[in-house]
């Protein structure tokens, strides 16, 4: 029987198809009263986790989510999916906006060591910050090899064999457990949390299956937000409008211009 | 007064997962929880329990159908926004 456990990074944030609206002051979007659900690149890395449970190639899989009390939700949702558990790490509402990737990696590497984690599996970015450093920032400070944008994975021993999307092609590594895996689109088809196992969950959760981690307990250390970082301005621009890299001589006409 | 029918509660088991399926539909949940309530009471003097193990299988068939239409609609989604190379060389 695996020993393995495995840990997976769930996020709560705007429903994808939302239409999402930047507040008058421009320094965020509108959150309030609008639909929430579990960033789509972290469904596929619990699916992913629980498939390898299935297989019984990992003894456990541990679902956590950073951030305010509704992020029980999403672990709810990672729980009727197949997760075994739930750890809440509870930042109030106010600071929640300054919860950055690097918070999250620094709760995510103390809650690996605690739950002796062998695989920690996230999303490869979240779809509000867009960020894209979660998975590899929590590698560095583990110092676990790390396997970004998988698009297959397979565990044989003690050794993962990660398949990733590159630029125009893929790119297969193999990594020694312990090690960190962030999901990319095409890694598997997540399946859907049926209204019956989220109400399963409910009865479990009577029974003590889920728990909260308050974010300052020695287990994660201080908070530290000092080093977060706050968005300054913020600007809808319309779909289809590409980021280009200005030629040079884009760069000259630009500077007559000046 | 009538006994209850033994298949009441799968039924009503549909019913709530219909329902709760609607919560995402595109054209919005309360579009659905009508079109789902006149659906079922269509078929509410059906009598035949050969017939209404039939009426179930079909709700559990639209059942799947959501799932996958669900999937596909954020798969596609998300495709377009992070995978803008690929649309262009397919």
């Amino acid at each position: 029987m695996a020993e393995l456990r495995a840990l997976v990074g769930v996020k709560r944030v705007i429903d994808y198809a939302v239409k999402i609206r930047v507040k008058p002051d421009k320094t965020g979007v509108v959150t309030d009263g609008v639909k929430h659900s579990m960033n789509p690149f972290c469904e596929i890395a619990v699916e992913e986790a629980v498939r390898l449970k299935e297989k019984k190639l990992v003894k456990e899989v541990i679902a956590v989510s950073c951030g305010p009390k509704q992020c029980q939700e999403t672990l709810r949702t990672a729980l009727a999916m197949g997760a075994d558990r739930g750890i809440h790490v509870e930042v109030p509402e106010s600071e929640a906006e300054r919860l950055g990737p690097l918070q999250v990696s620094r709760v995510l590497t103390a809650l690996a060591q605690k739950e002796k984690a062998g695989l920690v599996l996230l999303g490869k970015q979240a779809i509000d910050d867009d960020c894209n450093q979660t998975g590899q920032m929590t590698a560095a400070m583990l110092d676990w090899p790390q396997g970004t944008f998988a698009s297959k994975l397979t565990l044989e021993g003690d050794k993962v064999t990660v398949e990733r999307e590159i630029d125009g092609g893929l790119e297969t590594i193999r990594l020694k457990l312990p090690a960190v895996v962030t999901a990319d689109l095409r890694l598997n088809e997540p399946r859907y949390a049926t209204l019956p196992n989220i109400m399963d969950y409910e009865a479990a959760r009577a029974l003590g299956g889920h728990e909260s981690q308050p974010p300052s307990s020695p287990v994660c250390g201080p908070p530290a937000f000092a080093c977060s970082s706050l968005p300054l301005y913020l600007q809808l621009v319309p779909i289809g409008t590409r980021t280009c890299f200005l030629s040079s001589s884009n760069h000259e006409s630009q500077k007559e211009e000046d | 007064m009538k006994m209850a029918n033994p298949l009441r509660g799968e039924v009503l088991t549909l019913y709530k997962n219909l329902l709760y399926f609607g919560r995402e539909y595109p054209k919005g949940a309360d579009y659905f929880k009508r079109r789902l309530k006149a659906a079922f009471l269509k078929n509410k003097d059906v009598k035949d329990p050969e017939k209404i193990r039939q009426l179930i299988a079909r709700g559990e068939f639209v059942i799947k159908e959501l799932e996958a239409l669900y999937f596909l609609r954020k798969y596609r989604a998300m495709k377009q926004r992070y995978h803008l190379e690929d649309d262009k060389t397919k």
